[in-house]
């Protein structure tokens, strides 16, 4: 079966791939550049402090069935930038939850509307999404903005939905892009390639 | 954290609200199959309602799982005060402790639809959800062709948070939209339930 999520996708200015061990420093210097932003908006940031902490992380060689996670990397110099998330929300749509972060220094560059597109457009083409969903804090403007510029419908603001550490209850904004939406069709067979390069012989999917 | 206690029976005017047991059994299938098409439309475990025995597991498993400390979901039958006839099935489910929240969803036997009891159930878990079980949110969702299940979402006070595309299947494989409904504790429907007055 292809898998639904290859290892390594390039687009235009970038590389989305599997993290490995010896990306383990650079993981660790993008969250610490950007931890005050990464704090507020996410849990998993708090448990990256050390470079033994980074180094479990980018190990961590999850079997991929449910959910692909994908370090976004600068095509032009290698650096790693920031990462995309995709977890199945209910196999039988299926429907497909994002998540993203980049680090404060390469914001304002459209990296993450070219990264989201990217994993978007595999989900619904090779994994049949008939859903993709994006969820964010109401305050967090900029990632709103990828969801909208990436054209993902306005759904809900679900109120007291989500908690974050050591905060108050807050509110969730739900962004969908489903297959038949104009946005949808035109990332389908969409220009990023798939490719077998360096870090795809190892993975199980 | 300590979790809330759900309390195991809610007497409203016209209803008892409690847990399902096996004496149940036979009552719970007799009101699914007198329901049968209806339910067959909405929800996907009726095909496995269909003889006393299942009734039994069923009930088994959803009176036991009352007990389990890390429970999310709480399965409550609707019976009539003054005769203890089985109306159908509500509950709480997927708590969320951390907020917290939890879901409520209801089904009610045909020959007994139209008589207000899903709404007097409804308001009734509402007002013990953000009473004394602390609730911060609770939650109706439904297809979006559900008429009658959105109607009593509004008719108890329920705002509507919007329409989730795609977000799930009906049972026979179409996919369907789901409408989200939710009260929140700083509501004035919620204020004015505690405060004793009906929605």
């Amino acid at each position: 079966m292809t898998p639904a999520v290859p290892a390594r996708i390039e687009t235009a200015r970038l590389v989305l791939r599997r993290l490995v061990v010896t990306d383990a420093d650079a993981l660790l210097e993008a969250v610490d550049e950007s931890r005050p932003e990464l704090e507020r908006w996410m849990r998993w940031p708090t448990r990256i402090r050390t470079p033994a902490d980074a180094r479990e992380a980018a190990a961590d060689a999850t079997a991929e069935s449910t959910s692909w996670e994908r370090g976004i990397f600068r095509r032009a110099d290698g650096a790693l930038i920031g990462g995309v998330d995709a977890r199945v929300l209910n196999a039988e749509v299926p429907s497909v939850a994002l998540g993203y972060w980049l680090r404060a220094d390469a914001t304002g560059h459209g990296y993450m509307r070219e990264a989201v597109q990217a994993l978007t457009g595999m989900l619904f083409d090779r994994l049949g999404a008939r859903r993709v969903v994006i969820g964010c804090d109401p305050a967090n403007r900029r990632s709103a903005r990828v969801a909208e510029v990436c054209g993902f419908t306005f759904e809900a603001r679900l109120r007291n939905e989500i908690v974050y550490p050591g905060n108050d209850v807050r509110d969730l904004l739900v962004y969908s892009l489903i297959d038949t939406d104009g946005a949808a069709r035109a990332l389908m067979n969409d220009t990023a390639q798939p490719s077998d390069g360096p870090g795809s012989e190892a993975i199980q999917e | 954290m300590t979790r809330p206690e759900i309390p195991r029976e809610i007497v409203t005017e016209r209803l008892v609200l409690r847990p399902v047991g096996e004496a149940d059994a036979e009552a719970v299938i007799e009101a699914i199959e007198e329901s049968r098409a209806e339910l067959t439309t909405w929800m996907a475990w009726a095909p496995y309602m269909r003889t006393v025995e299942d009734g039994r597991r069923w009930t088994r498993r959803v009176s036991e799982a009352w007990d389990d400390p890390d429970r999310e979901d709480f399965t409550i039958g609707m019976f009539l005060r003054e005769s203890g006839r089985f109306l159908g099935g509500t509950g709480f489910h997927r708590a969320n402790w951390t907020v917290p929240s939890i879901d409520i969803g209801y089904w009610m036997r045909t020959s007994e639809t139209g008589k207000g009891y899903v709404r007097e159930t409804v308001t009734a878990l509402t007002r013990v959800g953000f009473g004394q079980v602390g609730m911060r949110r609770m939650v109706i969702t439904c297809a979006s062709t559900n008429d009658r299940s959105r109607r009593v979402a509004k008719a108890c006070g329920y705002h509507f948070e919007g329409r989730l595309r795609n977000d799930d299947r009906l049972p026979d494989g179409a996919l369907r939209d789901t409408l989200v409904y939710s009260l929140i504790d700083t509501d004035e429907t919620v204020r004015r339930l505690l405060a004793g007055d009906a929605p």
